[in-house]
C-alpha cells in the first residue's frame, strides 16, 4: 500500500486537531503577553527590534528577533506536543490504529509534522508582528518576504529538534516529568553561561536556540561571537540529523512495543 | 478515616508523584558530585535544585492533577465535596515536596554546601538556617498555587504546564528587569540563585531579600483562594477536559 496518502491524511488531521485546540491559542497568547509585558515593558524588545536600526543591516535585526522568539517559544512547542502520543493511549485509539492499513511510520511522521506545523502557526504570527514593526520603522515592505528565510534557518531546525524529543520522550516518560525536565534542559543546554564551569551544551553547535545560525549565517554580532557561516550550517545539519535519529528510534520503539503486546 | 483517605489519594496519584522529587534531588546530588570532581563549587547548583527545580516540578504536577479528573462526573455526585478532595491532593503534593526539600536542605547544610543569605554580623544558630529556608518555601508555595489556578483556568494539562514553564524561563532571561522593577518584586521567584545571594550580605541587601521572600509568599497565598473559588463551580469543572 502506498503510504504517502496515509501520511498526508494523518498530517492534515493532526494539524486540524492541534490548530483547533483552545490550549494552543491560550498558551501562545499568554506566553506572548508575558514576554511583551515584561520584556517589552522593560524596553528589551524595543532594543531587539528598533535600537540602532539605521546602523545595522535589516538581516541583523531580523536574525536577532528570530533568536529572541527562539529563546522562549520552543518551550511552549515542546510542552504542547508532549501529550500527543500519550493522548492516543489515553483515548484508547492506539490499538485501533494498529489494525488500520496505514503503516506506523506514516502515522508517526504525519503526527510529527501535523502537530508541529500547527503549533508553529502562532509562533509565526508573533514573529511576523515583530517583523511588521521592523518594516514600519525601516519604511521598507520588502522586509516581510525577507524575514521568512531567518525564520526557516534560525527557528525551524530547533523546533524540529524539540518536537522530535517531545514525541519520543513521552512514549517512555510521564508527561509532567518530561515537561519540567525539558524546560530545565532548555536553560542548561542553551542559556547557561560557560563561565560558571558547569559542563553544558550551551555555546556548542548542538544548541536548538539557534545562536550559531543567527551569528554565523546572518552576522548578528552579539549572540555567538566568532561563529562562522559553516558552523551555522553544521548546527542546522546536526539538529536535523538528531531529530531524524530520534524519530527513527521512536518508530523502532513503538514497533517493538506493538510486537511485544 | 482521615488516614484512609490520605493513603487512598496517595495510591491514586501513583508512585511517580512521590518518587519524582526524590529522583530530582538524587540527580542534583550526582551533578554536585560531578562538579566537586571538576573542582567547581556545587553550592549554587544545589540551591537551584531547591529554589528553581523542585517548585517548578510541584507546580507542573499540581496543574496535571487538578486540571483534569477522569472521574469528575462521579466526583461531583458524591457527598464529599470535590474542592476538598482537590485541596487534599494539593496538600499531599505540597507537603511531600516540602519534606523532600527540607531534608535535602539539611543534608546540603551538613555537607557545608548551604547557599543561604546571611546577615552580617551573623545571627546565632539555628535562626539563619530557618530564615534561609524561605529561599524555597516561598517559591514552592507560589508555584503550587499558580499550578492550581492555571490548571483550573485553562482546564488543560499542556497549557498550564507550558505557562508555568514560560514563567520560569522568563524569570531567568529577564532576571535583571525583575531585580530592578518594583512592580515585579512580589513575583521575583528565584533571587537567591540567580543573583548569587548565598553567604553574608549587608543588612540592606538582606532586608531586600527578606521583603521579596515575604512578598512572594503573600502573592502565593493570595492565589490559593482564587483556586478555591474556581473549584466551587461545577459547570467550569465539567467543561474543557473533553477538548484535550
Amino acid at each position: 500500500m502506498n503510504q504517502f496518502p496515509v501520511f498526508l491524511g494523518v498530517l492534515r488531521y493532526e494539524f486540524r486537531m492541534q490548530i483547533r485546540r483552545p490550549a494552543l491559542w491560550i498558551t501562545m497568547a499568554l506566553f506572548t503577553l508575558l514576554i511583551i509585558g515584561i520584556g517589552g515593558g522593560g524596553g528589551i524588545l524595543r532594543v531587539d527590534l528598533l535600537q540602532n536600526a539605521e546602523s545595522r543591516s535589516l538581516l541583523n535585526l531580523l536574525a536577532q528577533w528570530a533568536f529572541r522568539i527562539n529563546t522562549f517559544f520552543p518551550i511552549a512547542v515542546g510542552v504542547l506536543l508532549a501529550d500527543r502520543l500519550p493522548r492516543d493511549r489515553r483515548t484508547k485509539t492506539e490499538e485501533l490504529f494498529a489494525t488500520a492499513p496505514g503503516a506506523l511510520s506514516a502515522r508517526l511522521l504525519g503526527k510529527y509534522f501535523g502537530t508541529m506545523l500547527a503549533t508553529l502557526i502562532p509562533v509565526l504570527i508573533v514573529y511576523i508582528a515583530g517583523v511588521g514593526l521592523i518594516a514600519y520603522d525601516a519604511q521598507n515592505a520588502l522586509v516581510i518576504p525577507l524575514s521568512l528565510a531567518p525564520f526557516a534557518v534560525i527557528n525551524l531546525p530547533g523546533i524540529l529538534f524539540v518536537s522530535a524529543f517531545s514525541l519520543a520522550c513521552t512514549s517512555i516518560m510521564w508527561t509532567p516529568l518530561f515537561q519540567f525536565l525539558f524546560v530545565g534542559y532548555w536553560f542548561w543546554g542553551n542559556l547557561l553561561e560557560t563561565r560558571f564551569g558547569i559542563p553544558t551544551l550551551s555555546r556548542t553547535i548542538l544548541t536548538p536556540i539557534g545562536g550559531y545560525m543567527a551569528s554565523g549565517i546572518y552576522g548578528e554580532p552579539f549572540i555567538q561571537q566568532g561563529a562562522t557561516a559553516m558552523q551555522g550550517v553544521e548546527s542546522i545539519a546536526l539538529l536535523l540529523a538528531i531529530a531524524a535519529l530520534v524519530m527513527s528510534t521512536l518508530w523502532g520503539l513503538l514497533k517493538w512495543q506493538q510486537a511485544s503486546q | 478515616m482521615f488516614s484512609d483517605r490520605f493513603w487512598y489519594e496517595l495510591k491514586l496519584m501513583g508512585k511517580r508523584v512521590t518518587l519524582t522529587p526524590i529522583l530530582v534531588m538524587v540527580g542534583f546530588a550526582a551533578i554536585a558530585a560531578l562538579l566537586h570532581y571538576l573542582k567547581v563549587d556545587p553550592a549554587r547548583t544545589l540551591s537551584a535544585g531547591l529554589e528553581m527545580i523542585l517548585p517548578l516540578m510541584a507546580g507542573v504536577v499540581i496543574s496535571a492533577v487538578t486540571s483534569q479528573d477522569q472521574a469528575i462526573e462521579l466526583q461531583l455526585t458524591v457527598p464529599r465535596k470535590y474542592h476538598l478532595t482537590v485541596m487534599r491532593r494539593l496538600a499531599i503534593i505540597l507537603g511531600w515536596t516540602a519534606i523532600v526539600t527540607l531534608l535535602s536542605s539539611i543534608i546540603i547544610a551538613l555537607f557545608n554546601l548551604g547557599f543561604i543569605p546571611q546577615v552580617t554580623p551573623a545571627w546565632t544558630n539555628p535562626l539563619p538556617f530557618l530564615v534561609g529556608q524561605l529561599t524555597w518555601i516561598a517559591t514552592l508555595l507560589w508555584y503550587v498555587a499558580a499550578g492550581l489556578v492555571l490548571g483550573l483556568l485553562t482546564r488543560s494539562r499542556a497549557a498550564s504546564a507550558a505557562l508555568l514553564c514560560g514563567i520560569w524561563i522568563v524569570e531567568i532571561v529577564f532576571k535583571d528587569l525583575f531585580g530592578i522593577s518594583a512592580w515585579l518584586k512580589p513575583v521575583f521567584l528565584f533571587p537567591t540563585t540567580l543573583f548569587a545571594l548565598g553567604g553574608p550580605l549587608s543588612q540592606t541587601l538582606f532586608n531586600n531579600w527578606l521583603d521579596n521572600r515575604l512578598e512572594v509568599l503573600a502573592t502565593g497565598l493570595l492565589l490559593l483562594p482564587i483556586g478555591w473559588l474556581l473549584l466551587l463551580s461545577p459547570e467550569r469543572l465539567l467543561k474543557g477536559s473533553s477538548e484535550e
